[in-house]
């Protein structure tokens, strides 16, 4: 589902809400009738958090330990899904070294060795080319087939098109 | 995320940033290793001020009889047996005299009570009958040495008969001879005149001009009370041979030692590098947080980070320099000051997770990830 929107509009505000990052003046957020934990959710931020210094296969092998896998299986599945999204030539490169693009496809595998049941992508094609972009978009519907319910949060009618749904968010914060 | 995991993600985490691992490890090795060096190298300093000090008799006190009456010198020689006291003696009195090998110049013959020799040079042999000590300076103007012969005969009647080249076998009539039991190495700041004199022991009867005494230090509080009083009536207060205005008081230069706080700068200087890796690293720990990481979690990989890049150098670094620093530590001053400065920096040092949680363990996940 694509959140769209201008700028300052708080689509990223909205998105964090539903994260379970901020807390809301009022109203609450539910999934299946259960409040959102933070570890539920995946993210895939414009500029996305990476651990810069470590692999590819480093930054998708941690969420995986982060779940408690053990060091061999995790290291197993993030070569997989980085093969799946094209990057596996690239696994043992040091992230500071890959392309934007590449970095935001790390950025989902991590977000799919997540298993986490939904995936928030806020801005995720910013700043890149047009196949750069397609990729990353293309990553982001291989999450939703896979089971996950897709969050994008995007001003790029290229990225919003290619949504099942999109929401737009009109005016920003009251007052 | 399992321990193990938790432990190995932070280890690879900081080799993953190995230069900015690296610079905060070598703050803190120097950290360490200076604490060792200033604390060892100032306290010994002192600590030989004090030895030298007391070996030119800061604990040697000087009992003279008022008004040139002398003291007794059985009193004296029994202060000798006291605990406390290493040893004391007395000056029964002293005679000019020139030696048959060196007849131009003039020394002193002193008659001393058993006891003052080891006040004057500590651990020199008590000489026996027919044995003397010469002081330094009279040996080496006299060409004697440990074992030889000293023949002299007082200034009065000392030059009759005797010449150049004269040996002990034709001393001249009033000639005294005796083997040379010691001689010093070097002169005593506790009676310099004894640098030029012979000393003979005599048995402690009579007077004596002067009743010297070696106090331990460690005992010094109780002995010179009882030294006071101990001679009675007739003789000048107990008095140290050396100016004690000129003394310096160990116990305030350790209190005031420039390196007391050195230990807290050290450590100050290494939280701040380990606090600026931290705030580099800061999106790091964010992000950690974000995948689940609970505040005992980041807990755990701080102190890994603090284990490896702090802890460890500080005792590398602490290690080196007791060995550097062997020799003064041998001391126990020494010894006790180091060993505290460089505990208090090690506890310092451990507890720099606590900084680092302040730091980068809170505040919105979401609002550093985005500034980041």
């Amino acid at each position: 589902m694509a959140v769209v929107g201008p700028s300052g509009s708080g689509k990223t505000t909205l998105l964090a809400v539903i994260a379970g990052l901020v807390v809301p003046q009022a109203g609450s957020v539910t999934r299946a009738g259960a409040p959102v934990r933070p570890d539920d959710v995946g993210w895939v931020m414009q500029t996305t958090p990476l651990l810069r210094a470590r692999s590819a296969t480093a930054n998708v092998a941690l969420a995986a330990l982060a779940r408690g896998a053990d060091r061999a299986a995790a290291d197993r599945l993030a070569r997989a899904l980085l093969d799946e999204l094209g990057l596996g030539d690239r696994a043992s490169v040091p992230v500071r070294r890959l392309s934007g693009g590449e970095r935001q496809r790390v950025a989902v595998a991590r977000a799919l060795a997540q298993d986490a049941p939904l995936v928030i992508a806020d801005e995720p094609t910013a700043s890149l080319d047009a196949e750069s972009r397609d990729r990353v978009v293309d990553a982001l519907l291989a999450v939703e087939r896979a089971g996950r319910l897709v969050l994008v949060a995007t001003h790029d009618p290229a990225v919003a098109t290619r949504c099942s749904r999109v929401v737009t968010l009109v005016d920003g914060p009251p007052g | 995320m399992r321990l193990a995991a938790v432990v190995d993600e932070a280890l690879r985490d900081l080799a993953a940033r190995w230069l900015l691992s690296l610079l905060v490890a070598a703050v803190a090795l120097a950290a360490g290793t200076s604490t060792v060096l200033l604390a060892a190298g100032e306290v010994d300093g002192i600590r030989a001020t004090w030895d030298d000090q007391v070996a030119e008799g800061r604990f040697v006190q000087v009992v003279a009889g008022a008004r040139s009456s002398g003291v007794d010198a059985a009193a004296c020689a029994a202060v000798g047996g006291w605990t406390g006291v290493r040893a004391a003696g007395g000056r029964i009195g002293t005679e000019p005299v020139r030696f048959a090998t060196s007849p131009a110049s003039r020394y002193d013959h002193a008659r001393v009570t058993p006891g003052y020799v080891q006040v004057l040079w500590p651990g020199a042999p008590e000489p026996l009958a027919g044995e003397v000590v010469v002081g330094p300076h009279a040996a080496a103007s006299a060409g004697l040495r440990s074992g030889s012969t000293v023949v002299w005969s007082a200034v009065a009647t000392g030059n009759a008969g005797l010449g150049a080249g004269a040996r002990p076998d034709r001393a001249a009539p009033g000639a005294v001879s005796a083997v040379v039991a010691a001689v010093p190495a070097r002169g005593t700041a506790r009676d310099p005149a004894a640098d030029r004199q012979v000393l003979s022991v005599v048995p402690a009867a009579g007077t004596v001009d002067r009743c010297v005494v070696d106090v331990d230090p460690a005992r010094a509080s109780a002995v010179l009370p009882a030294l006071r009083t101990w001679f009675g009536d007739g003789v000048d207060a107990p008095r140290p041979v050396v100016d004690l205005a000129r003394a310096v008081d160990p116990d305030a230069e350790l209190a005031g030692r420039a390196s007391a706080w050195w230990w807290a700068l050290a450590a100050s200087i290494t939280g701040a590098a380990a606090a600026a890796a931290w705030v580099a690293r800061r999106a790091d720990v964010a992000l950690h947080r974000l995948l689940g990481a609970d505040p005992g979690t980041v807990a755990l990989r701080l102190t890994v980070d603090v284990g490896v890049t702090v802890v460890t150098p500080v005792l590398l670094g602490t290690a080196t320099a007791v060995v550097v620093t062997a020799p003064a530590l041998a001391h126990e001053v020494v010894r006790t000051v180091v060993l505290a400065d460089a505990a208090r920096l090690l506890v310092v040092s451990a507890a720099l997770p606590v900084l680092g949680l302040v730091l980068v363990g809170r505040g919105s996940v979401f609002r550093i990830l985005k500034e980041s």
